[in-house]
């Protein structure tokens, strides 16, 4: 019988049962499980991914997805967090529908080769209907291989295209499989690309469908990705025997290493309907007559060459400036321009360093690759889920603080061919971000940067990571639980946090992030923490938070001590304390938000000293002025005594007169 | 010659003829003070410690002088409106100067305005330290009550303080007027 424990549960929504595990259901990151639903699709047998901790899911996908109605792939009917009881932590589910019938993970080992027209009616045909409703949306797949498909226990009917969103885009991908920027990069790096990858994928998936087994063996995979960088993809496993003859023409266009060349949606449905589009001519790399020896590879085309030396980084340097690439790149390969354009770069732009020069050469060795800097190779798309995986590792941040500063991003998007879709959008994103990160004030660093480049990531401090926030209205009632458990440490808020309610909340003005980083004393700083927080509980309407203030009332207690007046300190901590109590942040705000209180306290205390001093003057003045006193007394005591007398004698001399007057 | 004889073909100006007052001032005075003779008579003798005082005092606004001979001239008024009123002859004066009690009014008056002139000063004193006592003392509750709100580190303070230098304030400064407390 299932226990409390057993039963996870989010309630109004679902609970998952730990109990009872689906593991043929399992993804590399996550957990199947029995589900139920409760509300909209109550009574719909489902299951649960549940997602490791460190994953970063695909939040924002999930968004929309959950609205789709497609077959082809799992139907996705909710996803949130749920708490996970013995754990003492939150973690992210993903709720599917479940397959009606029982269903096993597609192997290929098992599978065994698969006739070329069975792999495209069985897996290509669903799988294309899914992709298609994602691409609808602006959404791409990305985790399309065979093992991430479910078939029915007898192996017949078609199979479901299986979960893309409980990790990063493509991270889970094998390098075989993935169109060759993509398998250049590091895997949390690969991006969620465009739907042309999607389509690559599927390319890929039916070759190893046909022949039963990867179409690169593991022991092989660096040699032979050299060869593919050589010749393309399709002549590479052209020359190996991997390609079908049935399939030859559709797999010719959907391999193709050029994206604006591969099928899309409208040839794969005609060769889906029985044409046969005729797929656009792969156009190999230009080669050279004669190679360039770059540390014990010989290379014979840009792309490759560029491979080489972004795997041996630090000595790229010698051999760009060097007179032999010059000298291939002229000769060997005809291209003059890239010549010059690399051999300017290192004389003309005295602001790059040298890796961000490097990495330029690269790109403009070879345009369609990655972003590569200093061993690190990335998607610019890629790079949110980079930064957020390697965020705890000092060298690796230093790395891809250097890529965004040196504005590679927006670098790489002006290097490519042809304009991508969204490219402007990303331009414009990327060069705000180098901004944000070059600009060091308020923008927060790395971890505003990472939070802005990927909105799937949820905040990542240590205070508030068991509650896996990811929507920034959690923030405040997340601070709250974590007051209420003693976690919430040093001054209330992280990094993380604030560059999370940054990145999440735009209405959040610069102006009041940059104020805790540029604010001179401890005072501003505490009371911009506490104005975003504020803010926060103003507006979503969030309701009191006593053990939050509390701790507030901690953090603002020392500093009340920095106000020279006692009366101004005593009615700063009686309306603080007040305010905690009723736990507003809003009172708290209106206690201590006085910009010009501490100056004019100090103005205050300045004068107040003044004003002791000359007081101890003029009574030391006065204390000592006996002399003075007695020269002033004699002066002034005569001046009245004839005043007195004049005064007097004149009023004697009008009597006498008047009385003798009255007498006559 | 010639010249001289026109010299002297001029006929010579006519001496101007100076009036000389003097005679006439001194028969008038002389009149006046044997028309007055027997008020003058008395005013000297009356008057005489005013004399003194106006000797004795120094000073050159001459307050002892003043005080004194207000209250003298007082005393000695009565006795001159009998000369005038009654007979005024230098006969009446010896008769009013031959009375101890005329001296009596007359210099018991002076011997008051010297009075006068001698306490106002100790008068003066007495209300001056009273009210000095006052302001020190007013001095010292605003000196504790800025303690009380700012704390004895603004006594601290005094010395670092580098708006108030205690050099520059003049060593007989006024006392500054009524404090007032500080509004912080």
């Amino acid at each position: 019988m299932a226990t409390e424990q057993d039963v996870l549960t989010r309630k109004g929504r679902f609970s998952v049962h730990v109990d009872k595990p689906l593991s043929q259901l399992d993804m590399p990151n996550a957990k199947a499980y029995q589900a139920i639903l409760e509300g909209e699709h109550s009574g719909t047998s489902a299951f649960a991914l549940l997602c490791e901790a460190d994953a970063i899911p695909r939040r924002e996908q999930a968004l929309t997805q959950k609205k789709l109605e497609t077959e082809g792939g799992l139907r996705l009917l909710d996803a949130g967090k749920i708490y996970v009881g013995f754990e003492h932590r939150h973690r992210y589910a993903l709720l599917y529908r479940m397959p009606e019938k029982t269903v096993r993970r597609v192997q290929l080992g098992k599978l065994g080769s698969v006739d070329p027209q069975q792999a495209v009616d069985r897996f290509v045909k669903p799988a294309v209907a899914f992709i298609k409703s994602l691409h609808k949306e602006g959404l791409t797949h990305r985790a399309i291989r065979p093992e991430n498909f479910l078939e029915a226990e007898d192996g017949r009917g078609p199979a479901i295209l299986g979960d893309c969103l409980s990790d990063a885009p493509g991270a889970d991908q094998p390098r075989r499989l993935e169109p060759i920027g993509h398998a250049q990069c590091d895997p949390m790096g690969r991006g969620r690309g465009i739907s042309e990858d999607d389509f690559f994928n599927l390319g890929t998936l039916l070759i190893e469908l046909c022949a039963g087994r990867p179409i690169v063996p593991a022991e092989d995979e660096d040699r032979l990705f050299e060869e593919r960088l050589d010749l393309g993809t399709f002549q590479m496993l052209a020359g190996r025997g991997r390609i079908p003859n049935e399939l030859e023409s559709a797999i010719r266009g959907l391999i193709n290493d050029d994206p604006s060349e591969r099928w899309g949606a409208k040839e794969v449905d005609a060769w889906l309907d029985g044409r046969q589009p005729a797929p656009k001519k792969t156009r190999a790399p230009n080669r050279a007559p004669r190679p360039m020896r770059v540390r014990d590879k010989d290379c014979l085309t840009r792309p490759l060459a560029a491979e080489v030396l972004a795997k041996n980084f630090k000595d790229a340097v010698t051999v760009l400036k060097g007179n032999d690439f010059d000298g291939w790149l002229r000769r060997g390969l005809g291209d003059p321009n890239a010549a010059k354009e690399i051999a300017e770069l290192f004389e003309h732009e005295g602001g790059l360093s040298t890796d961000a020069k490097v990495a330029r050469a690269l790109m403009i060795l070879d345009p369609g690759g990655p972003i590569r800097h200093a061993g690190m190779t990335l998607q610019v798309d890629g790079l949110g889920y980079m930064m957020a995986s390697m965020q705890d590792r000092p060298d690796r941040r230093q790395n891809l603080s250097k890529i965004v500063e040196t504005r590679l991003a927006p670098h790489w998007i002006n290097t490519q061919p042809l304009t991508k879709k969204g490219a402007a959008t990303l331009h414009a994103t990327f060069d705000r971000l180098s901004t944000l990160l070059g600009s060091g004030d308020g923008g927060l660093g790395y971890e505003r940067v990472m939070y802005e480049a990927c909105p799937d990531l949820h905040c990542l401090s240590p205070m508030l990571e068991d509650q896996l926030i990811d929507d920034v209205r959690e923030i405040l009632p997340a601070m709250e639980k974590a007051a209420k458990t003693n976690k919430l440490k040093g001054d209330v808020v992280d990094n993380h946090i604030l560059a999370f309610i940054a990145a999440r909340h735009k209405a959040l003005s610069e102006k009041w992030l940059r104020s805790l980083t540029q604010e001179r004393d401890r005072y501003h700083q505490v009371v911009a923490i506490v104005r975003i927080l504020s803010l926060l509980q103003t507006q979503f309407s969030i309701p009191l938070v006593p053990n939050l203030t509390k701790r507030i009332e901690v953090l603002i207690r020392p500093i009340v001590t920095e106000f020279k007046s006692r009366k101004k300190r005593k009615k700063l901590s009686d309306d603080v304390e007040k305010a905690a109590k009723a736990g507003m942040l809003a009172r708290i705000l209106g206690a201590i938000d006085d910009p010009k209180a501490l100056s004019k306290d100090k103005t205050n205390y300045k004068n107040a000293v003044r004003e002791h001093a000359t007081a101890i003057h003029d009574v030391s003045i006065l204390q000592n002025s006996s002399e003075r006193m007695r020269a002033l007394s004699q002066r002034i005591g005569e001046q009245v005594g004839a005043a007195v007398c004049g005064v007097v004698g004149s009023l004697i001399v009008v009597v006498i007169l008047f009385d003798r007057l009255v007498d006559l | 010659m010639a010249a001289m004889s026109d010299n002297d073909s001029k006929p010579l100006a006519a001496p101007k003829r100076r009036r000389n007052w003097k005679p006439i001032g001194m028969m008038m005075l002389l009149g006046l003070g044997f028309f007055v003779l027997p008020t003058l008579i008395l005013f000297s003798v009356a008057m005489a410690p005013t004399l003194v005082a106006y000797v004795m005092d120094r000073r050159s606004e001459k307050y002892a002088a003043f005080s004194v001979g207000c209250m003298n001239f007082c005393g000695s008024l009565p006795f001159a409106l009998d000369l005038w009123l009654t007979d005024h002859s230098v006969d009446m004066t010896g008769i009013l100067l031959t009375n101890p009690y005329t001296w009596v009014i007359m210099y018991g008056a002076a011997g008051v305005g010297w009075g006068i002139h001698l306490a106002a000063p100790y008068a003066i004193s007495i209300v001056l330290r009273y009210h000095t006592e006052r302001r020190i003392a007013r001095l010292k509750d605003f000196q504790e009550e800025l303690v009380g709100e700012w704390g004895r580190e603004i006594t601290q303070s005094d010395a670092d303080e580098e708006d108030v230098d205690e050099d520059a304030l003049p060593p007989d400064a006024a006392p500054m007027a009524d404090p007032k407390p500080n509004g912080a």
